[in-house]
């Protein structure tokens, strides 16, 4: 009994037994649920979403030159230190991981969830794509639907929101407002402080 | 006599119920592939830009897997490539087929449309054990626009300078406000 007991430990397989399984890792990554476009994540930055947990993959030094507003800087190689890995160890927020293209935020999403991390997030295409959408939006042909028109006002707007400097138009017909004279809506870098309660751990195992 | 039949009952009973117990443990459901590194250890496959293979220098004697649908794969492949899509990975044929390349000791190359799409099954089959994949930076949409390669700058690489970005176009603004 006990010999069949001890047989049913090594049975998950070292190294870690609690890690989620190949195949059900591979589906989940399949399902491409975990994606997040430019669009939503930009609409979820500038209504606030309290839910919210931005996580830039990137070194410090490219997340000191330019980072999403809010967001927090763990680089790619630290997620599973210690001092970082409670931030994604949780069930209080929603994680958005994003690196400068898709690669890197989607390899650390997997590993991430191969850990049984849940509510973890990509941002698809990265902050490249973020630049080429919300930043600066392409205008749509003259004969795009309304809907295409509807959107890249919706992007113009919002990148004013994220540092694009507003036309001096707008500007002046609004008539100080607060708008800084170096233009543009930035929001507050400064990170909110944020306490994380680690996740009850569930009990792995036992008859 | 009665006391011996009774001690056989209780010994048979036994042998029953520990084989049950034993075929109990042996039948449950056993990893279908276990991971042979630790989370950490997958951790520096991320970003490892070792394993990404550019059309520009393709290794000979590998064997390109195409990991896109059966519909995808019909309508225009990498020549030689066989399919092996993605989502039948785990099935029994596939971890067969790998095993087989392993043993020949041929480096596999996995490609989907682009990068993104062969970089998950390269990372779940590295931490699976093996070693000898890789994967196509241009994907398949590459393979396709030889003379395009430039559009495929490195993967991660920032468009542009983003706070440079800001900055240009303030100065633009103030020079436009004259």
């Amino acid at each position: 009994m006990v010999v069949a007991a001890f047989g049913l430990l090594f049975m998950d397989g070292l190294p870690d037994a609690t890690r989620l399984r190949a195949d059900q890792l591979l589906l989940k990554s399949m399902e491409k649920g975990h994606y997040i476009n430019s669009d939503d994540l930009a609409d979820k930055i500038i209504s606030g979403d309290p839910s919210l947990l931005i996580v830039d993959l990137r070194d410090s030094v490219q997340y000191a030159k330019y980072s999403l507003p809010n967001s927090l800087n763990v680089p790619y190689g630290k997620i599973l230190d210690k001092d970082y890995i409670g931030y994604f160890d949780q069930d209080q927020f929603k994680v958005v991981l994003y690196s400068n293209d898709h690669l890197i935020a989607e390899q650390a999403w997997l590993i991430l969830s191969s850990k049984n991390f849940s509510d973890l997030y990509v941002l698809k295409g990265g902050l490249n794509e973020f630049f080429n959408t919300i930043i600066r939006p392409q205008e749509p042909v003259a004969t795009a639907p309304e809907s295409e028109f509807n959107k890249y006002n919706t992007r113009k707007a919002a990148g004013y929101y994220f540092g694009v400097p507003m036309p001096r138009s707008v500007k002046n017909g609004q008539g100080g407002n607060g708008i800084t004279e170096t233009g543009g809506l930035l929001a507050s870098k400064k990170r909110k402080a944020i306490t994380i309660r680690k996740k009850k751990k569930k009990k792995v195992g036992g008859c | 006599m009665k006391e011996l039949k009774q001690t056989n009952k209780i010994f048979i009973a036994g042998i029953v119920f520990f084989s049950l117990i034993l075929l109990g443990v042996l039948t449950a459901k056993k990893p279908v592939l276990p991971y042979k590194i630790t989370a950490k250890e997958a951790l520096k496959l991320v970003g490892d830009t070792s394993k990404m293979v550019s059309i520009k220098n393709i290794p000979s004697n590998a064997q390109w897997i195409d990991v896109r649908n059966q519909y995808e794969f019909a309508k225009g492949h990498i020549e030689k490539a066989t399919n092996v899509y993605a989502a039948d990975l785990f099935e029994p044929f596939s971890i067969r087929y790998f095993e087989q390349l392993k043993k020949e000791g041929k480096k596999v190359i996995l490609y989907g449309q682009d990068i993104n799409e062969a970089s998950d099954p390269w990372l779940i089959l590295s931490q699976l054990g093996f070693d000898n994949i890789y994967y196509l930076k241009e994907g398949f949409d590459g393979y396709q626009n030889k003379k395009n390669l430039a559009h495929f700058r490195n993967p991660e690489q920032p468009a542009l300078d983003y706070a440079r970005f800001f900055v240009e176009a303030r100065k633009k603004m103030m020079g436009e406000g004259k």
